[in-house]
């Protein structure tokens, strides 16, 4: 049966175990990943199966490194992600910690955007760090992108989205996710997003100050391809703050519902 | 005419336009997103588009932060 293991194709017996495939390949490994899980040494292979052998503290080449970022992914994610151009439009609270989410997961190409730069005031909730204060948010955000994934493509703009420049600027996107922060700018993205691009899944967020529940957080769907996630109701204003453990839930379930649709699943 | 608006069954004495219905809901055209009869209808066509009987209407409210 083949095996994929770092990579590459082997061919093992019918009834080979992780462990074969360790002894064939890197018998020095010390964690041994079977499918996404970590297995040890007894586990029961099938045609098909992904391999991952790593040795603790050494660092793999460049071409293993590229599967093995991967090698915790349940068997196919990667791939189908690999395929995906998605956008994220806003590299705030939201948008700089979805465009990690979505490195991570090895979407193919992403296409950033933001027009602002980084401020101290940022740092509470945004991924960015102290000495990038001052810096252009594509810039930042593709530093510290290509700092955790540099094998997709990334497409960073500087430019600030209005709804005369939405048509054209989605082109090839599976999903479209809005992350900004003026209420306006949301409500202007949603629908003239979703209506030049009706193949594409729109993902926005409406409500995600303070630190209210995460119990109060829900997803609307809207129109044909539209999701919106947040309490609809928690505004930032005076006395009520923008904070990472809030903000950071809702990213998540942004990113997440986009991998989740691109994977076909049709529930948030 | 009766129309659903968020869910639930609403008796209008007119027809609204759909900027008009957003008013009287006490929220803002700017930071609004309407569904009508399950599409996104483009803001710009809010002031002329007026509410007709059975319409399916959600005033998706959007809030600052992110």
């Amino acid at each position: 049966m083949k095996i994929h293991i770092n990579g590459n194709e082997y061919f093992l017996s019918d009834n080979a175990l992780s462990g074969d495939g360790a002894d064939l390949v890197k018998p020095d490994a010390d964690i041994i990943i079977h499918n996404g899980f970590i297995a040890g040494k007894e586990s029961v292979l099938h045609d098909g199966d992904t391999l991952s052998l790593i040795k603790r503290g050494e660092v793999p080449t460049e071409e293993e490194i590229k599967t093995l970022i991967y090698s915790r992914h349940t068997p196919h994610v990667a791939d189908r992600m690999a395929k995906c151009r998605m956008a994220v439009c806003g590299l705030g609270g939201l948008g700089s910690n979805i465009a990690l989410n979505l490195a991570r997961m090895g979407v193919g190409s992403l296409l950033l955007i933001d027009f602002d730069v980084v401020e101290p005031s940022n740092l509470n909730r945004q991924q960015y760090y102290v000495d990038q204060i001052g810096m252009k948010k594509t810039e930042a955000t593709l530093q510290n992108l290509k700092r955790v994934n540099p094998y997709i493509e990334y497409d960073a703009r500087d430019l600030y989205i209005t709804k005369e420049n939405v048509p054209g600027l989605f082109d090839r996107c599976d999903v479209i996710i809005e992350a900004f922060d003026s209420a306006a700018n949301k409500a202007m993205l949603i629908p003239a997003a979703a209506n030049s691009y009706p193949d594409a899944y729109v993902i926005g967020a409406s409500g995600v100050a303070g630190l209210g529940s995460y119990k109060e957080f829900r997803v609307v769907k809207a129109g044909k391809n539209v999701h919106i996630v947040g309490d609809f109701t928690s505004e930032a204003a005076v006395g009520r703050g923008l904070m990472a453990t809030r903000v950071v839930i809702a990213a998540g379930i942004q990113a997440n519902l986009a991998v989740r649709l691109v994977l076909g699943e049709t529930e948030a | 005419m009766k129309i659903i608006l968020n869910g639930d069954a609403v008796e209008l004495e007119k027809a609204y336009t759909i900027s008009e219905l957003i008013t009287k809901y006490d929220m803002k055209k700017e930071t609004v997103v309407v569904e009508l009869n399950g599409d996104l209808p483009d803001k710009a066509t809010y002031d002329d588009t007026f509410t007709r009987e059975g319409d399916k209407i959600e005033l998706i409210r959007f809030v600052g932060g992110g």
